[in-house]
């Protein structure tokens, strides 16, 4: 059992920093173009998609070399090539009509900048190379959250590009105190990771620890989500997502303000919140966006769903095998009724719902929504129906099964959900096996272990283990606005107080 | 900041929590063998008792500050006479831990599982508690506290009692005369057990060491308060006859009571009891394999946690297998309790005395 496993690996590495980790060789360039390309070309293998234009300027020969995918054929020809035909002499940086210039020496860091669009600039007898800024990535526009649909409220969703991201960020914090540290991860890809704070808000300590992991991975290429996820989680063989993922900027907003951290990586379209706890997967959006008192009810009814998605099954179990005599005699004659006919144990019913629940799930995930219907009318009208008629599972376990699945899916995060949906295997085997005490002890588990969790070094089943009275106000509730004048304490903001007044009017007058 | 601290509160709740286990099921019973209805009279006294023993452990805990008991006994005693006593605290709480474990299992033996083997419920318990004694006192305070929630349960549900009570039965109070309310709070006493803890957890506490005593002595009268609500409910609810053949009253006023969607919340009730049993549990176990760690002088507790584990096990399936067996251990134990509890502590609080020069007081 994953619970029993020892929860943290011990590191025997010593911390290292990132300017150690691979020694820099700087391969000086000359001043001779046609060396340097040569030596170009050599480094690249002779790649296809270099392209190259020849210029002069103040009276030299120059070279202009860049990866022609990357360009955007606008910028290069108005501000670069246009400015430096017309001037022919002069400063470059007074010359060049771009953002950023950036000059160099080094062969690596020219091919590093070439890679994110910009095209160098090589003059003879000039030992420094000119890399311009000229790129255009390749991206997709902000679109609709789909992954996390809420009806009122901002619709807007993160995209791959970290920039973007960054932009929509930015948007949302005019004072200045966003803070935002690049970290390149990956020694090929040499992916942008960037990590979001809030100064005076976020809490040293914690984002210092971010950091640090995050400088740490040594990998090839950051070619997944979970990459960051993983190399930040702190229990890696925990069943529980330690960190929220969300491809919503305004609950990235909505957490930073709380004072926790935001880990976003170019070219994965969704968000790493930390640390967060256990409640944290069981907020959304639509929370905030819509009254209290709606909010409180769907969050109060998700709470619900969460105790029927992990023991209903095993309740259901246990109660037909074990304890006939808890439920009431009319109730007993019903279930009996529907278990008339079938030759399986209860257990084993159980396992083939669920399993083709699953199956039939991960059948229409990926399919064509219009061929995905398809599947619903197959999966669950026909083999619903059928697997009765022929009594291989009784009524009372479709209808207990489809519940649970229902139940699971109410969880804003599909990570927490799924983990829901394997939990419940463990605690039907308990009910087999013990009846309830089978259940309760494998709460008992799994309570203990939440208590044990932690998120970046925080505690996940806060406010309920450390009891926080305070921070029940925004957990299986949603208090009104006006109540929640304090931050979580969760991240360890530097600042608990949130607000001053909301409804100021209301002593005023 | 040190990592493995708690606060008074937390404090509050892990001793209530390691006092309330498995003598509840079977307390109002044992006190109407002796003291007949005025039972609750003795569970007072037995409050009282308690309430002066606190005193003096924390007396204890006041005038070393900073060690757990196993440091205790090596400062006063030195290096052998402390590791001897050691020792045996280390044998005392297994044992103790064997017994909680044994009275589970045979309560669960009558009520549920009547076929199933003694060892293979023991494993369920020493499962739970293999897993989470070994953690620090921090989280075991944060578990300890999240599950109290189910003591207002066990109120709510014995409430049901109160509908179908008989004030007669509890009148004429005292008829039973002064000695046997006296003797049955011995038994009161017993069932009080758990704030014991404090010699332990004292040093870990984030409060003024007043703080930490007024939480255990709050822990006390809440457990008191408890019992002698949960007495009371019984004798009201069954006549002092029906008493005599119920050896666990609260399950059978919960088996008594109707419910329109749980008919038998008895049996809901002694599963989830087990937490109220693992949380004792896992303090004993936690307390025995600390007194191991200072044995073997090692930096933590981990290590010793499947060591005693071994040690419970095996006394547990041992004297599971007959009810003779689980009584004469209970006897036993009861010896063992005032010896470690009442007279141990109490020496050691005279021999600080004594040796005034050599320790240091501090608030």
């Amino acid at each position: 059992m994953a619970l029993l496993i020892k929860r943290r690996p011990k590191r025997t590495k010593s911390p290292i920093s990132l300017e150690e980790k691979e020694p820099k060789t700087e391969i000086e360039l000359g001043t001779n173009v046609e060396e340097i390309l040569k030596m170009l070309e050599e480094r690249l293998d002779y790649t296809s998609d270099i392209g190259q234009r020849w210029l002069k300027f103040n009276h030299e020969r120059a070279l202009l070399v860049y990866f022609v995918p990357l360009m955007d054929s606008i910028k290069l020809n108005d501000h670069v090539i246009k400015p430096l035909l017309i001037e022919k002499e002069g400063e470059i940086k007074e010359v060049i009509q771009a953002a950023s210039i950036t000059p160099t020496k080094d062969l690596d860091e020219m091919i590093s900048l070439m890679s994110r669009g910009a095209s160098v600039l090589l003059i003879e007898n000039d030992p420094l190379v000119y890399a311009i800024d000229s790129t255009k990535t390749a991206t997709r526009e902000v679109n609709q959250a789909l992954n996390e649909k809420i009806i009122r409220g901002s619709q807007e969703s993160f995209v791959e590009s970290l920039d973007k991201n960054l932009n929509l960020m930015r948007q949302r914090f005019l004072d200045g105190s966003l803070i935002v540290r690049y970290i390149e991860v990956g020694s090929i890809s040499r992916t942008r990771v960037a990590v979001l704070y809030l100064k005076n808000i976020a809490n040293v300590e914690i984002c210092n620890t971010i950091i640090n992991r995050i400088q740490q991975i040594e990998v090839d290429g950051v070619d997944s989500g979970s990459i960051i996820e993983e190399a930040l989680e702190d229990s890696p063989l925990s069943p529980f997502p330690q960190l929220l993922n969300t491809e919503r900027p305004d609950r990235v907003m909505g957490n930073l303000l709380e004072g926790r951290m935001a880990v976003l990586t170019n070219g994965n379209s969704s968000a790493l919140i930390a640390p967060v706890n256990f409640f944290s997967f069981y907020q959304s959006p639509e929370d905030y966006n819509t009254r209290a008192l709606y909010g409180s009810f769907f969050r109060l009814l998700r709470i619900f769903s969460f105790f029927v998605a992990m023991s209903l099954p095993a309740i259901y179990i246990a109660t037909i095998s074990f304890h006939y005599e808890l439920i009431p005699l009319d109730l007993v004659f019903t279930v009996k009724g529907s278990l008339e006919n079938v030759p399986f144990p209860p257990i084993v019913e159980a396992f083939i719902m669920v399993l083709i629940l699953e199956l039939l799930k991960e059948a229409s995930l990926r399919l064509p929504s219009s061929i995905a219907q398809t599947i619903g009318v197959v999966g669950g009208l026909v083999i619903g129906t059928a697997i009765v008629e022929a009594s291989l599972v009784s009524n009372m376990m479709i209808i207990v099964i489809a519940l649970t699945a229902v139940s699971s899916f109410v969880v804003p995060s599909n990570e927490m959900s799924t983990t829901l949906r394997i939990l419940s295997f463990p605690m039907m085997i308990g009910a087999a096996v013990f009846g309830y005490l089978g259940i309760v002890f494998v709460l008992v588990l799994i309570v203990m272990h939440l208590v044990i969790l932690e998120s970046i070094t925080m505690p996940y089943l806060i406010p309920l283990a450390p009891f926080r009275f305070s921070g029940l106000k925004d957990v299986f509730i949603r208090m009104h606005q006006i109540y929640l004048n304090e931050k979580p304490a969760n991240a360890k903001p530097q600042k608990r107080k949130r607000q001053k007044a909301i409804r100021n009017w209301d002593s005023n007058e | 900041m040190n990592k493995n601290s708690i606060s008074a509160s937390q404090l509050f709740f892990t001793i209530l929590q390691t006092q309330i286990g498995i003598g509840i099921l079977g307390l109002p019973y044992n006190l109407f063998k002796t003291a007949h209805t005025d039972g609750w009279i003795s569970m007072l006294i037995s409050g009282c008792i308690i309430q002066v023993i606190t005193l003096f452990h924390w007396g204890l805990t006041h005038r070393l500050p900073g060690l757990t008991l196993y440091q205790m006994t090596s400062k006063l005693l030195g290096k052998w006479g402390g590791n001897f006593l050691n020792i045996g605290y280390v044998f005392y709480y297994i044992i103790v831990s064997s017994v909680i474990t044994v009275l589970y299992v045979n309560v669960l033996k009558r009520w549920l599982y009547h076929l199933t083997p003694a060892y293979v419920l023991v494993f369920l318990l020493v499962v739970i508690a293999l897993y989470f004694a070994k953690e620090n006192v921090r989280n075991i305070g944060r578990f300890f506290t999240i599950v109290s929630v189910f003591l207002i349960i066990l109120v709510l549900l014995i409430s049901n009692a109160y509908k179908e009570a008989d004030v007669r039965y509890l009148f004429p109070i005292g008829h039973s005369g002064i000695q046997n309310i006296l003797l049955a709070s011995k038994e009161g006493s017993i069932s009080m057990l758990g704030f014991e803890a404090i010699l332990i957890l004292a040093p870990f506490v984030k409060a003024k060491s007043t703080m930490t005593l007024k939480m255990v002595m709050l822990s006390n009268c809440i457990v008191t308060v408890l019992y002698v609500y949960i007495i009371i409910a019984c004798y009201l609810f069954f006549s002092p006859d029906e008493i005599l053949i119920v050896p666990e009253p609260v399950l059978y006023i919960l088996k008594a009571t109707q419910n329109s969607v749980i008919e038998r919340i008895d049996l809901v009730f002694i599963t989830f009891w087990i937490i109220s049993v693992i949380t004792s549990l896992i303090m004993y176990v936690y307390i025995s394999s600390v007194g191991m760690q200072e044995i073997f002088k090692k930096k933590t507790h981990r290590p010793f946690v499947p060591i005693v584990l071994i040690f419970v096990t095996g006394l547990s399936i041992y004297f599971s297998k007959t009810d003779n067996l689980v009584a004469a251990l209970s006897q036993a134990t009861n010896y063992l309790i005032y010896v470690f509890i009442f007279c141990i502590p109490i020496c050691l609080l005279i021999l600080s005395w004594i040796r005034k020069g050599t320790v240091k007081n501090e608030a």
